[in-house]
């Protein structure tokens, strides 16, 4: 307890200058973060009444298509076709395509289509990889507006609906549906990837959408007018594709929507080694596609420069990039510098961030209409401690590994033959 | 085997006489009394030789015998024998010259009459290829050459079968013979409506050979050989074969009856000119035989196999289906199958024609060349493409266009039925020989009289007086078979009842009919009085849309005569 109260008298005996000195990291990687949710939480419920109001509007005799891309998927693909049969929304086709499934997902494909559950199934006997799966069934459908789902997910009666309604614009190119957690229950991983979730996306998304930077249409769930895809040529080729594409819209001058009541459940890892695999995927194609493949986009004088990439790719840099370089730097320096005192300026930092995580859940849960905040209260400090620390040090290995070690040149998330290629 | 002659005579007394002596002689006689009656009769074409009087009405002698060169076969003419009161002026006639055979000056001599005949229809080539057929039939072990029906009726090889069977209709058929394709219906409906079932099929088509019970497609002797064991082998079970099954009513009794006298199991075979697209052996249809065969199965007579499953479309039950790929969106069978192409460069990925341009693989989406199949690109996959409705997928669905109803049936939905082969079982082989009767033949194979009629004739032959003498006729009728096929049973009937009517109402005294199921028997005092030429039967049957070709026979009662007169010798 003596430990504790100097240690507390220690926090709150400092002065301005040397109290900044102390939490530089947190101030500059981390209160940003917040005070930008906060605004975005503010604005957020006008610009989603507003959007609510516009995105209701009928989209009249547009034809819309599901397609759902998937390698052996045998056992989720009929929860998700069905899923999609109870929509408020009818009338639309659904496309199954079994990219070179190994175990019985083409059976069940074909079986859906002749139950009548699915419109037509393709079945590829050599993987190509989702993005060329996806490629393939967009040249196979007819809709105007393509619903892009993973084998995995379930939808919301009104996801459908509410997906393709921001479509009505016709300067939206593409909508990011809101994706929520279906096994929060199943590992502390998980429920943590939860809360993860629905603060990065349920509201990050719609400050982002605020400000019309969007910043991935999900692979998961997203929706796409055919004519924006038609225009940059569909998918391009590697891991990160929904990422990939989206950046590739808005260069191309289409605006990116989110549409938060578009609602659909997928299941996250339960463990931690296929949670650090599946984000040093996507940790490490986050910073391949910004600064290999889209470089030029945020360099000024480049030919593809684009002032909304580049705020968007200075953003990445500034957060999240130099926030999971500076860490290590940050703590060694503490424990340089203060010893063992070190953990007490760490506590200290999780007791405010974890302050702070309390009320963006309780903002969450006003903004998304869900009962969110006393479920996860209880883990909010466990998943700010991982959020703070596990997380960026597994964003920080990633980093490392692609920029130094081309790991998505390895990863199988591509077949070999389309890596042996893969030219960015 | 006795010869035919036709009389062409419109002189009633000198045709008696003529008849008479003839069959005195043997011969089977029949007569017309103008030239356009005896031309319709001659046509029929199993006349041996025709005496014609050369002053006939209508058409005269002359002119109907040129008439028959005309429009007959040199081969089937029969021989032609002209009566005249002037011999002179039917020389002195142009064109006479080979028309007849020879010439009887009138007044004649009947001895004269019968040595010319019979000198004539030796020479005939009817008679001649009769000889040699019966000599042939008779080499393989039958009597005489069967006793045919030939389907279809107007076949063009009429001459050749005449050689060969006896198509006359004036015995019972032995055999059926399909001389043209066209003639598997006709045997379908004899098989299943008419009393043929002692009839083996005799195929000279080879088209039916695993339907009919024989085939005949050349005649060399181990082919004629196996036609008479066939033939004979019928001939010998229809012997054992429980009366009642040898007229069978139902269709379930006549398959039973054949089963046995084939000694075949009803075997179901595949035959694409049926509906069903199967026939049992025998040219038992599939749907009804398989529903009457099902039926005596449930009774312990039969026991089945699997055969095969058809399917069957649900609107008019017919098997003749094209089973066919099709579009699932909007069933055009217009698809075309396309292989995929995968640009790994890019993750394009589409139907190979998109790629193709001159000879070259250019990826439509990024204008790269694909060079290197394995490193540029593969082919994970083909396509489905419908030229109609532009839908794409993997697999086509399979549905099915009915050939006889055009309707669609997707392929989940098709009906199927499955399609057996049936054996007969001891009991119904027990059933089948019971009640053996007294043997009879080939050559005798009429039913014996109904016991309905015994009891009339012995009262009618009780009260016989010089001059009012009982007498039975039978009447039976050459052409039912081929009316039955045509018009079927219930037409059939009809025919005979008016037949019947009008023969009656010809009749001036009472008589009694008996009507067996295929033969009538008239009961009356002195009936051959008044039925003597078949003249009368053909007037009787002239109203009637088909010709039934009555046969006659008369019951010969004196065995009944010498019973009675026995017993009344015992009772005084």
């Amino acid at each position: 307890m003596t430990d504790l109260r100097s240690a507390l008298d220690l926090l709150t005996g400092q002065s301005d200058l040397s109290f900044t000195a102390l939490f530089w990291y947190t101030l500059v990687c981390d209160i940003p973060r917040y005070a930008c949710m906060f605004v975005a939480l503010a604005l957020g419920r006008s610009f989603d009444r507003k959007a609510t109001r516009e995105w209701r509007s009928p989209i009249a005799g547009s034809r819309v298509s599901v397609i759902v891309v998937g390698h052996n998927e045998a056992n989720a693909v009929e929860r998700c076709v069905r899923s999609l049969h109870e929509q408020s929304l009818q009338g639309f086709e659904i496309v199954i395509v079994s990219d070179g499934s190994e175990d019985r997902m083409a059976e069940r494909a074909d079986e859906l289509v002749s139950q009548g559950l699915a419109d037509r199934s393709i079945v590829l006997k050599l993987r190509g990889g989702k993005p060329a799966g996806a490629n393939l069934a967009l040249w196979a459908t007819r809709g105007d507006f393509i619903v892009e789902v993973d084998c995995d997910c379930s939808f919301d009666r009104f996801s459908i609906e509410r997906i393709v309604a921001p479509l009505a614009d016709p300067t939206i190119g593409a909508v990011s549906g809101d994706i929520v957690v279906r096994n929060a229950d199943h590992s502390l991983i998980a429920r943590f990837q939860a809360i993860e979730y629905m603060l990065s996306i349920s509201v990050a998304k719609r400050f982002d959408d605020a400000v019309s930077l969007v910043r991935c249409v999900s692979g998961a769930f997203g929706a796409f007018r055919r004519d924006a895809l038609d225009d940059v040529g569909g998918h391009d080729a590697g891991s990160g594709e929904d990422f990939d594409l989206t950046v590739r819209l808005r260069a191309a001058g289409w605006r990116i929507a989110f549409a938060g009541d578009a609602v659909c459940y997928t299941d996250v890892p339960e463990t931690l080694w296929a949670f650090y695999r599946q984000r040093m995927r996507w940790e490490g194609d986050s910073i391949g596609l910004r600064f290999r493949k889209h470089l030029r986009l945020m360099l000024p004088g480049s030919s593809r420069f684009n002032l909304l990439e580049a705020i968007h790719q200075w953003d990445f840099l500034a957060f999240g990039l130099f926030g999971a370089v500076l860490l290590p730097i940050y703590v060694t320096s503490l424990f340089a510098l203060y010893g063992n005192f070190a953990l007490v300026v760490l506590l200290a930092i999780s007791i405010a961030l974890s302050g702070l995580n309390v009320i963006m859940l309780l903002l969450a849960a006003i903004v998304t209409g869900r009962n969110v905040f006393i479920p996860n209260l209880i883990y909010v400090p466990g998943f700010t401690v991982f959020n703070a620390f596990v997380m960026r040090t597994i964003q920080l290995i990633a980093y490392c590994q692609e920029w130094f070690l081309f790991r998505s040149a390895r990863d199988n998330y591509s077949p070999p033959k389309v890596r042996a290629v893969n030219d960015w | 085997m006795p010869s035919r002659i036709l009389i062409v005579e419109d002189n009633d007394l000198e045709q008696m006489a003529l008849k008479a002596a003839l069959e005195s002689e043997g011969y089977l006689v029949d007569s017309a009394a103008d030239g356009l009656s005896a031309l319709r009769k001659l046509r029929s074409g199993s006349y041996d030789l025709a005496l014609v009087d050369y002053q006939i009405p209508e058409v005269d002698g002359l002119a109907s015998a040129r008439l028959l060169h005309e429009y007959m076969d040199e081969g089937s003419i029969p021989r032609l024998v002209a009566i005249t009161a002037s011999s002179k002026e039917l020389e002195a006639r142009q064109g006479k010259d080979g028309v007849f055979d020879a010439i009887v000056p009138k007044p004649y001599d009947l001895g004269e009459v019968l040595k010319i005949v019979s000198r004539e229809i030796k020479g005939s080539p009817s008679f001649a290829r009769s000889a040699a057929a019966d000599q042939m039939w008779r080499s393989v072990g039958l009597k005489r050459r069967p006793a045919a029906i030939v389907v279809p009726d107007a076949t063009s090889n009429a001459a050749l079968l005449q050689s060969l069977f006896d198509m006359r209709g004036i015995r019972q058929p032995e055999v059926i013979v399909i001389a043209e394709e066209a003639g598997w219906s006709d045997v379908a409906n004899l098989r299943e409506n008419a009393d043929c079932v002692q009839c083996p099929v005799i195929d000279l088509t080879g088209r039916f050979t695993t339907l009919s019970d024989c085939t005949l497609t050349d005649f060399g002797r181990d082919n004629l050989l196996s036609v008479a064991n066939v033939t004979r082998q019928f001939a010998d079970r229809f012997v054992k074969l429980a009366p009642r099954f040898r007229f069978p009513g139902s269709l379930a009794d006549r398959i039973l009856a054949y089963m046995f006298l084939s000694g075949q199991e009803l075997r179901a075979l595949r035959f694409a000119q049926s509906q069903s697209l199967v026939r049992y052996a025998g040219f038992f249809s599939a749907p009804l035989a398989t529903d009457a065969a099902d039926e005596l199965e449930g009774r312990g007579l039969l026991t089945k196999s699997f055969f095969d499953r058809v399917h069957v479309c649900g609107k008019c039950s017919s098997s003749r289906l094209n089973a066919r790929e099709e579009c699932p969106s909007c069933r055009s069978g217009n698809l075309r199958s396309e292989q995929l192409i995968h640009h790994f460069r890019c993750a394009h990925q589409a139907p190979e024609s998109e790629f193709v341009a001159d000879h070259r693989l250019i990826c439509p989406k990024c204008r790269r060349e694909l060079r290197h199949y394995g490193s540029d690109y593969d082919k994970p996959g083909r396509v489905s493409c419908c030229e109609d409705c532009g839908d794409v997928n993997s697999d086509p669905s399979v549905g099915f266009i009915c050939f006889d109803c055009g309707s669609h049936t997707d392929g989940d939905a098709i009906e199927s039925r499955n399609i057996y082969s049936f054996q007969l079982t001891s009991a119904a082989r027990a059933m089948l020989t019971a009640d053996i009767p007294v043997a009879e033949t080939i050559q005798n194979i009429a039913a014996p009289i109904p016991a309905e009629i015994e009891h009339a004739i012995v009262q009618s032959l009780s009260a016989d007086k010089p001059g009012s003498e009982t007498t039975l006729m039978e009447i039976t009728f050459a052409s039912a078979p081929q009316v039955i096929a045509r018009l079927g049973r219930s037409g059939f009937e009809t025919l005979r009842r008016i037949f019947l009517h009008n023969l009656l109402a010809m009749l001036p005294q009472k008589v009694e009919v008996y009507s067996d199921k295929d033969r009538d028997f008239l009961l009356g005092r002195q009936l051959s009085d008044c039925i003597r030429s078949e003249d009368l039967l053909a007037h009787c049957q002239e109203g009637l849309s088909e010709r039934l070709d009555p046969v006659i026979r008369w019951i010969d009662l004196r065995t009944w005569k010498k019973k009675i007169n026995d017993r009344s010798a015992l009772c005084t």
